[in-house]
């Protein structure tokens, strides 16, 4: 399944480069991490969770227009999740009622997440930067299963079955960025973006929904014209705010919490990628 | 001691050599503070307090060739007293705090290629203090409390404006979005899970005439400074939140400005 999706993706870009003459890339972090925390106001009990880190893949398309120096334009594609191969991980809650101690709840959790970025890239006078204007849209997803909540005020903590879960936050935003790229067969590449979000459709949640900040950097080799491989690190650091507040229903108990009002997810790993050089079409 | 800081800053402003120096005043600069999140409190939540406070701000800017220009400006506001009001578990809070915020940018300008829009990247930093007093949740808090946040961090964005070469109207604007990598605050409790980072955006825009040397503006101006720390300090007495570890506080509004170009 995951063979044939990746098949249809490059086969796609392939054919998309094709038509423009631009670079199609294709980065994967195999051995990403992801971090992610949160914190909630569930009256009459405040929380935050206590999360492990989570293998997850990372995999980005990205598509740009041949460089110019009137500017040019960029997409990509962010995902990291379940359908990638990013596994579950622990959640727990503390119970925060003074003087409780122990657990509330604990439950397995995958945090994923699918952004698209439209970048718009100028270079910068006499220098090897290029700065970088982008719109974005991204979309979180927390994916919960094998709930275990407190029963009543003491315990123990009951099992609520098949029960699962699948929420998203999604936001849209904008954000400034600057790159530079230093050599030719052999170059050194980094990258840093600030993204700054609103929830155009989540009237209920805080105007200012938070900020992703990407810094990237790597070695890279161009044997050819037509082809670059390339290694690195990356980071992401994704702040976001949701109505949170929701809770599935587990008789016996006061119910499993399933989102937050804030939370923090670290994206972490090392990375390679294939740069594809295509000519354009007369 | 405030005001000797703000002379020695025109004075040493004045005395760099500049290309362009600015004052901006915001007469009633809106400042709101939105602080969340639970820590040591049991259901401790929010506080948030709205003055309307004068804020004032000094831009210098050196032209150091054709491509390359830097920039300082410092941002800070008059701090009064204001009513604060604070949610948790069904108890409201209510005090008096005072919020001093003071920002400052300092950044590199180079031209984008075949373009007048410059690309700006440099350093930010911001501290906010908090006083409060008058506090009552469930009963008079006997106590006060004074809570401190830095933040220091980088920034990317764009500047751009028209520039008369003798009189005539002239707009100037930048936006900028900054990543605080470093945080810090005095009120600390243990535990808490969110990142000890920020971010921030500030936002200037301002048209008006120049006569050459002088120039006389009007325009908006907007910062935001979110700082995320290990607050979440209750006091002993009655328990009433004195920190949160989720901090946003944005600071806007109309400014008149005056201007000097070398």
């Amino acid at each position: 399944m995951r063979a044939a999706a990746a098949v249809i993706v490059l086969g796609f870009t392939a054919a998309l480069a094709a038509e423009s003459g631009p670079t199609v890339s294709v980065t994967l972090v195999p051995a990403g991490v992801v971090r992610w925390r949160g914190e909630g106001k569930i009256l009459p009990q405040g929380y935050t969770n206590r999360t492990e880190a989570q293998d997850a893949p990372l995999y980005i398309l990205q598509w740009t227009q041949a460089p110019a120096d009137r500017g040019y334009w960029g997409l990509s594609l962010w995902h990291t999740g379940v359908f990638g191969g990013g596994e579950f991980a622990r959640e727990s809650l503390p119970d925060v009622r003074s003087g409780a101690g122990g657990l509330y709840q604990r439950n397995f959790l995958n945090v994923g997440f699918t952004n698209f970025f439209a970048t718009r890239y100028h270079p910068v006078a006499n220098g090897p930067l290029t700065a970088e204007f982008s719109v974005s849209v991204v979309r979180e997803i927390f994916k919960r299963k094998e709930f275990e909540v407190l029963v009543g005020t003491s315990g123990p903590l009951v099992s609520a079955g098949t029960l699962d879960d699948v929420n998203e936050i999604s936001a849209e935003g904008f954000g400034f960025g600057l790159s530079g790229r230093h050599g030719d067969k052999i170059y050194f590449r980094w990258r840093g973006a600030a993204n700054y979000y609103v929830q155009l459709f989540d009237a209920k949640t805080d105007a200012s929904a938070g900020q992703i900040f990407q810094a990237e950097a790597g070695l890279g080799w161009r044997p050819s014209p037509g082809v670059a491989f390339e290694v690195g690190g990356l980071h992401q650091w994704w702040f976001t705010l949701g109505q949170g507040n929701r809770r599935l229903s587990v008789p016996g108990t006061d119910g499993a919490v399933i989102t937050y009002n804030r939370q923090n997810t670290v994206y972490n790993g090392l990375y390679v990628r294939v740069n594809l050089f295509f000519e354009a079409r007369p | 001691m405030k005001r000797a800081l703000v002379l020695f800053l025109c004075g040493v402003a004045a005395a760099a050599a500049a290309d362009e120096w600015s004052l901006q005043l915001l007469p009633k600069g809106f400042v709101e503070y939105e602080g969340s999140g639970y820590r040591e409190a049991p259901s401790g939540w929010e506080l948030k307090v709205k003055p309307w406070n004068p804020v004032g701000g000094l831009r210098w800017r050196r032209d150091l060739c054709a491509d390359w220009a830097v920039q300082a400006q410092a941002w800070a506001n008059r701090a009064t007293y204001a009513g604060e009001i604070g949610n948790r578990s069904g108890i409201q809070q209510y005090g008096r705090t005072s919020l001093a915020v003071q920002t400052l940018w300092v950044d590199a300008r180079r031209p984008l290629r075949g373009s007048p829009v410059e690309v700006v990247f440099g350093v930010n930093g911001a501290r906010q203090v908090f006083k409060r007093r008058n506090i009552d949740f469930g009963g008079p808090e006997p106590d006060t409390a004074r809570e401190t946040l830095q933040s220091l961090g980088a920034h990317a964005g764009f500047h751009a404006g028209r520039k008369p070469a003798a009189r005539g109207l002239f707009w100037d604007g930048e936006l900028l979005l900054g990543h605080s990598f470093w945080t810090r605050n005095r009120l600390r409790v243990e535990g808490g899970t969110i990142d000890r980072r920020g971010y921030t955006y500030h936002f200037r825009w301002e048209g008006g005439y120049s006569t050459g040397r002088w120039r006389l503006s009007a325009g908006y101006a907007r910062q935001l400074i979110e700082v995320l720390v290990p607050g979440g300090k209750a006091l002993p007495t009655t328990g009433a939140t004195v920190s949160l570890p989720i901090n946003k506080t944005d600071l806007f509004g109309p400014f008149i400005a005056l201007g000097w170009t070398y």
